[in-house]
């Protein structure tokens, strides 16, 4: 079984602010999310981090502040 | 999904039938295979959902750094233990101001712990960047001023706050400033990190409830090149790299959950492939592997662990299903064995399932069933445990048995803060305590028993070495207790300062050991008659026939003082049946009963009394 990245980004934030996964599309956006505030921005990019291995360069910390964005800059599928 | 996990269904499944216990090892491996803030947020959310039972607490973390990334894993780490914690963060390099501010957030949040993670450019800043352009006076002065402020910010901490405090120690900088040369000064980055961090050991021994952490040692421990990330912070604020979460999380576990009462006081282990490699019944006394090479080393390195642990007060026992007969000849005649039987303060070794073996422990040694942690090597008999005995402390181990010795070692449960000479010697009294059971069980008939416990009792009177220990027992013990009142060691030094009163010391030692100070009676004279206002006995030595030995020397302290008659009361409790027939088999007449049955009033006549020392306990005055 493999996931999709959208799937595990998604599984990853719903986990992160505990969220349920249906309310979260790849439209989703940092203003749709409230706990998603400045700091809940560095420990999303820290879990996306760990559920990817993968260390994101500043300026896509940056860009990365809705979920299409992000599945982009981590690449398909 | 990674193979032998269990899916989210599953364990949402368990909780949901309230089968916590297999829950929480489920989440526990989950976390374990992938510890990520996300999965450490899902074991948080869902296993405080469930039915187990948790404790809250407030948990408050002042900060020179971003530590947030840190506190999902501690919370998941504490659920799992049964703690529902709840974090307040600190403002970034505020924690000075924090500690002495008696009206801010802080404490308005009233924690039960204060956690102050301040790294070394914080603390002593000229030392991590001026260290090359400032003379050692300064340095050292910096640094002792340093440690003067934290003294000062703990002082007013505590003139209004309990709070347990954990003082994280300081790291050294990766590249020192004088590069080798550091080495060669005594006022280096190097010595002047340890003249801060033995500083704060100094300071958290002079304040009770105070505790250091120690970051540099973790730090060195997961690797310095790991466990920062200087770009990080740069850019966000955030110098610890994502390796150092966990291992500094685990760190906190281990003062946390000792704080909260989440400790294990019996640790239970299984026997084939945990103390030893092999099963005994098939591979015999001599095919099972113990030894110093691979994979014999791996057993033997966690019984190296187990002694540890009973040095620190945690009780050992065997749960195996095994022949004893077998088990018991390879901790006779293994050599390699580290442990032996008298090691063990409980022995199941049957072919019964576990869980009765997991109860018959907890009654034997008197604990809850949350006081043990059970080690098996069988996820089977581990999840039968957890099924049946969810509140038992299962400790996972690896398939690798040279994992297993620090697998135990490093369960929080194991920690403790503070050790009296009572914890050291728990262990010890335990298993004295099995040894002469044995002998019973083996003696022809109860007073043979008797004879060959070899019995030694002292009696001697209150002074500065024991009035702790007798307030205590008058505070502790339940059930050998006739009148169940309790004294202050103020109080006990008053009835040892009355001229017309007598506090007996019993202590007992037999060939076993010596139990130490178990029993006290408090008389008081009135011209031709005296009372007995308190006689009571520690369980530890009931059933010894000593108190009669006891009575015996105050019925002839009572007719050399011309006493005639000898009163006591019995003062029934929920707990102190044992002594309810104390003084109707000693030839006490009953002469009064309260209306409520409240108070019971015996009298013995000195004169006609008949109370002998038993012929098998040897009576000296100490």
């Amino acid at each position: 079984m493999t996931e999709t990245t959208f799937s595990r980004v998604r599984r990853t934030l719903s986990d992160l602010f505990s969220l349920s996964p249906d309310a979260i599309t790849v439209d989703t956006t940092q203003k749709d999310i409230e706990a998603w505030d400045s700091m809940g921005h560095l420990m999303f990019i820290e879990a996306l981090e760990q559920e990817f291995e993968t260390q994101f360069s500043p300026e896509n910390v940056e860009a990365m502040r809705d979920l299409g964005t992000i599945v982009r800059l981590l690449g398909a599928p | 999904m990674e193979a032998g996990l269990p899916s989210r269904d599953t364990i949402e499944a368990h909780l949901a039938k309230g089968e916590y216990g297999v829950g929480r090892g489920m989440l526990a491996a989950l976390f374990e295979s992938k510890p990520t803030l996300a999965t450490a947020q899902y074991v948080t959310d869902r296993f405080l959902r469930s039915s187990a039972p948790r404790t809250p607490l407030k948990v408050a973390i002042l900060r020179s750094y971003t530590v947030e990334p840190m506190v999902p894993l501690l919370r998941a780490r504490a659920a799992l233990l049964g703690l529902d914690l709840s974090v307040h963060v600190g403002e970034f390099g505020a924690y000075n101001q924090e500690l002495l501010d008696a009206s801010g957030a802080l404490s308005e949040f009233a924690p039960d712990v204060v956690v102050v993670a301040v790294l070394t450019d914080s603390a002593i800043p000229d030392v991590w960047r001026r260290a090359t352009e400032l003379g050692p006076e300064a340095l050292v002065q910096h640094v002792d001023e340093a440690l003067a402020q934290v003294e000062r910010c703990l002082g007013r901490l505590r003139e209004r706050s309990k709070a347990h405090v954990i003082l994280h120690t300081l790291d050294r900088p990766m590249w020192l400033a004088a590069g080798l040369l550091d080495e060669q000064s005594p006022s280096g980055q190097v010595a002047l990190v340890q003249r801060y961090n033995d500083g704060l050991r100094r300071i958290a021994r002079g304040i009770r409830g105070v505790y250091v952490l120690d970051f540099e040692g973790v730090a060195a421990a997961h690797g310095r090149a790991r466990f920062y990330d200087p770009k990080k912070a740069l850019t966000m604020g955030m110098p610890l790299a994502h390796d150092a979460l966990l291992p500094l999380a685990d760190a906190h576990m281990r003062i946390i959950a000792p704080i909260a009462g989440k400790s294990a006081k019996v640790l239970v282990l299984d026997l084939d492939n945990t103390l030893w490699g092999g099963v005994v019944g098939e591979d015999g006394v001599f095919g099972v592997k113990i030894g110093s090479d691979y994979p014999g080393a791996g057993y033997q390195e966690l019984q190296r662990a187990a002694v540890d642990l009973s040095r620190r007060g945690i009780l050992l026992a065997i749960a195996s299903k095994n022949n004893p007969a077998d088990a018991e000849e390879v901790f006779a005649k293994r050599k390699e064995m580290v442990l032996r039987l008298d090691h063990f303060a409980a022995v199941q070794i049957h072919w019964n399932d576990k869980a009765t073996s997991l109860r018959a422990i907890a009654a034997e040694l008197n604990v809850g069933i949350d006081a043990l942690a059970f080690v098996d090597d069988n996820p089977v008999e581990r999840q039968r445990i957890e099924l049946e005995l969810p509140d038992v402390h299962v400790i996972s181990l690896p398939t690798d048995p040279i994992g297993y010795a620090a697998a135990v070692r490093s369960a929080p449960v194991f920690e403790r803060l503070t050790l009296s000479s009572e914890d050291k010697d728990r262990s010890k009294i335990y298993v004295e305590q099995r040894q002469r059971s044995e002998l019973e069980k083996g003696a022809a008939s109860v007073e043979d028993y008797y004879r060959s416990l070899q019995m030694v009792a002292t009696i001697s009177a209150v002074g500065p070495g024991n009035l702790a220990r007798v307030a205590q027992l008058t505070q502790k013990t339940n059930q050998f207790n006739l009148t169940t009142r309790r004294y202050s060691d103020q109080e006990i030094e008053l009835w040892a300062a009355r001229e017309d009163a007598r506090v007996f010391c019993l202590s007992v030692r037999d060939r076993f050991g010596d139990s130490g100070l178990v029993g006290v009676a408090i008389v008081s004279r009135t011209g031709g008659e005296a009372e007995i206002d308190s006689l009571l006995l520690s369980c530890r030595v009931i059933g010894r026939t000593v108190e009669t030995a006891m009575l015996a020397h105050i019925v002839a302290w009572a007719r050399d003082a011309g006493v005639r008659w000898l009163q006591g009361s019995f003062i029934p409790t929920k707990k102190n049946a044992p002594a309810s027939d104390f003084y109707a088999r000693h030839g006490f007449a009953r002469v009064e009963t309260s209306p409520d049955g409240d108070v019971q009033l015996f009298r013995l006549d000195v004169r006609e009394a008949d109370v002998r020392r038993p012929e098998w306990i040897v009576m000296e005055e100490g």
